[in-house]
């Protein structure tokens, strides 16, 4: 009996935790609008390219509580990649480059995350396999969370700037390689509106309370200081 | 562009490759066709490994070919198996028939295996949220079929030649529409492409050069399903995954069929009228791709 009784009391503080868990999980869909994929690269050692993406897709679970329980989502479609150059961008979807028709996607999917107090605010590590020309590697993401708030339309946004770089032949992108260069510079900066908490399998359930729109204000218990 | 380390390894190896698998072949066997398509397979696999070993090392290039990601680096594995028709069309009474059926078959496998996972033919498990421009089952069946009969077609047309014909002239036929070949990729948006192109014509000129040498009377017919699957497989994958024009990659076939394959017969006049016609069809049909890619 004493038996049953451990296993109920303990299954109970296990849904509980699991629940209060759940509940600070906040649903976020990127907001193409207000995001930015860009990249640089060294041409001839003499100046740098920049580029960008114009399709992608993404989402989020933030969870303030416990960042471990957050997870990030990104696609982005090759062919939308824009230079400024359309002879170029021809060139960068070919075999000899991103191969667009070949590999259509780039993508991240998030497979562990942490978070820390700066100086500077809170920086997310964001582990994750990031595959880019059918390569598929491990990377770690920083995310600055930039601020977050209210919207114009009554929506509730977060915002994040991530500034890294990869060496594209870690890929099978080799081409071009030195004349182009081998370190690719990311500026990613976007911008999700919450969809409302989730609940354990991701669905979405009811808006959550309007926060401050300060990041202070909400709850970080699960943030390194 | 174009590094003295890719004439090396994409144009001076293939072809040395080439000039002494015919030689050695064609001394071991005196079996001209089989010195022929030894030659060309040699000089392009190996070449094609060297060309991707500068980047991967050479374990992973030859490797590469059996684990294939991008549709080029099916190629050699291609190419080789290329081969196999014509040797079992010379076994037994049934091995024409076989052979036949075998071309067919690596007719309609080569573009299939070429597009396979790629954006056209994706593997079901790929969902990106995005329209890739995925072919619906009519589409694919479409393209796979004119792309099948854009192989089968030059590989008819090219056995059908009178061996004993006139091989030097296309031998240096061949070379040539595969050099103007390789600068019409190479001004289709890819490099690579354009490459391997080169490595084709750099195989072929090994295997005219030593085929003059040794005073064979067979001429790139001799290799036929190779050449088809090899020149024909880059086209199909510049059209694909490039920027090649559909009517750029025909007349480029077409130009091949004509430099390597049957002629017409100009009733009793001189043979030279054959080969002047054959020079001259040649050349118009290489001007058009050329001047439109330019």
């Amino acid at each position: 009996m004493k038996v049953l009784v451990k296993s109920v009391i303990s299954l109970a503080v296990f849904l509980a935790g699991f629940q209060s868990n759940a509940l600070c999980a906040e649903h976020y869909v990127i907001d193409a609008s207000h995001t930015s994929i860009i990249f640089g690269i060294s041409h001839l050692g003499y100046s740098y390219t920049y580029g960008r993406f114009n399709n992608f897709k993404g989402n989020y679970v933030l969870n303030r509580a416990n960042p471990a329980g957050s997870q990030f989502q990104l696609s982005i479609s090759a062919a939308s990649i824009d230079t400024n150059d359309k002879q170029r961008d021809e060139h960068l979807k070919s075999p000899d480059f991103f191969n667009a028709k070949q590999f259509p996607g780039i993508s991240f999917q998030s497979t562990g995350v942490s978070a820390q107090q700066t100086t500077n605010g809170i920086v997310y590590q964001v582990n994750g396999k990031f595959t880019m020309h059918g390569v598929s590697r491990g990377i770690t993401l920083p995310l600055k969370k930039l601020g977050e708030g209210k919207g114009p339309a009554g929506d509730y946004r977060t915002g994040f700037l991530c500034q890294t770089s990869l060496k594209r032949s870690d890929f099978g992108m080799n081409g071009m390689i030195p004349m182009i260069g081998n370190d690719v510079a990311i500026t990613i900066s976007f911008e999700g509106i919450r969809q409302g908490p989730t609940d354990a399998s991701g669905a979405v359930g009811q808006p959550a309370g309007e926060g401050s729109g300060s990041a202070d204000k909400q709850g970080r218990s699960g943030v390194k200081q | 562009m174009l590094g003295l380390a890719d004439l090396l390894w994409g144009g001076l190896l293939p072809a040395f490759c080439a000039v002494v698998a015919l030689w050695v072949v064609c001394r071991m066997t005196g079996n001209t066709a089989s010195a022929w398509r030894t030659a060309f397979v040699l000089g392009y696999v190996v070449g094609h490994w060297a060309l991707d070993a500068r980047k991967v090392g050479m374990e992973e290039a030859i490797l590469k070919s059996f684990r294939a990601t991008e549709a080029h680096d099916w190629m050699p594995l291609a190419v080789l198996i290329a081969i196999v028709p014509d040797a079992v069309a010379c076994v037994g009474k049934l091995g024409p028939t076989a052979g036949w059926v075998l071309r067919f078959l690596i007719c309609v496998a080569t573009p299939w295996r070429l597009l396979a996972g790629s954006s056209y033919l994706p593997a079901a498990t790929i969902d990106l949220g995005f329209d890739t421009g995925a072919w619906s089952t009519l589409e694919a069946t479409a393209w796979l079929s004119g792309s099948t009969l854009f192989l089968l077609a030059p590989w008819l047309w090219i056995r059908a030649v009178k061996t004993s014909e006139s091989p030097r002239t296309r031998a240096t036929l061949a070379v040539l529409v595969a050099l103007v070949t390789a600068g019409t990729l190479a001004m289709s948006g890819s490099l690579l492409m354009g490459q391997l192109m080169g490595m084709v014509a750099a195989t072929l000129a090994g295997c005219a050069i030593a085929s003059s040498w040794t005073r064979l009377q067979r001429g790139p017919e001799a290799a036929t399903g190779p050449l088809v699957i090899a020149f024909g497989g880059i086209l199909i994958t510049a059209f694909f995954f490039a920027a090649l024009k559909l009517p750029n990659a025909i007349l480029l076939m077409v130009a091949m069929a004509v430099a390597v394959g049957w002629m017409p017969r100009f009733g009793a006049l001189s043979p030279w009228i054959t080969i002047v016609a054959r020079v001259a069809v040649c050349l118009v049909l290489l001007a058009i791709p050329i001047t439109l890619a330019s």
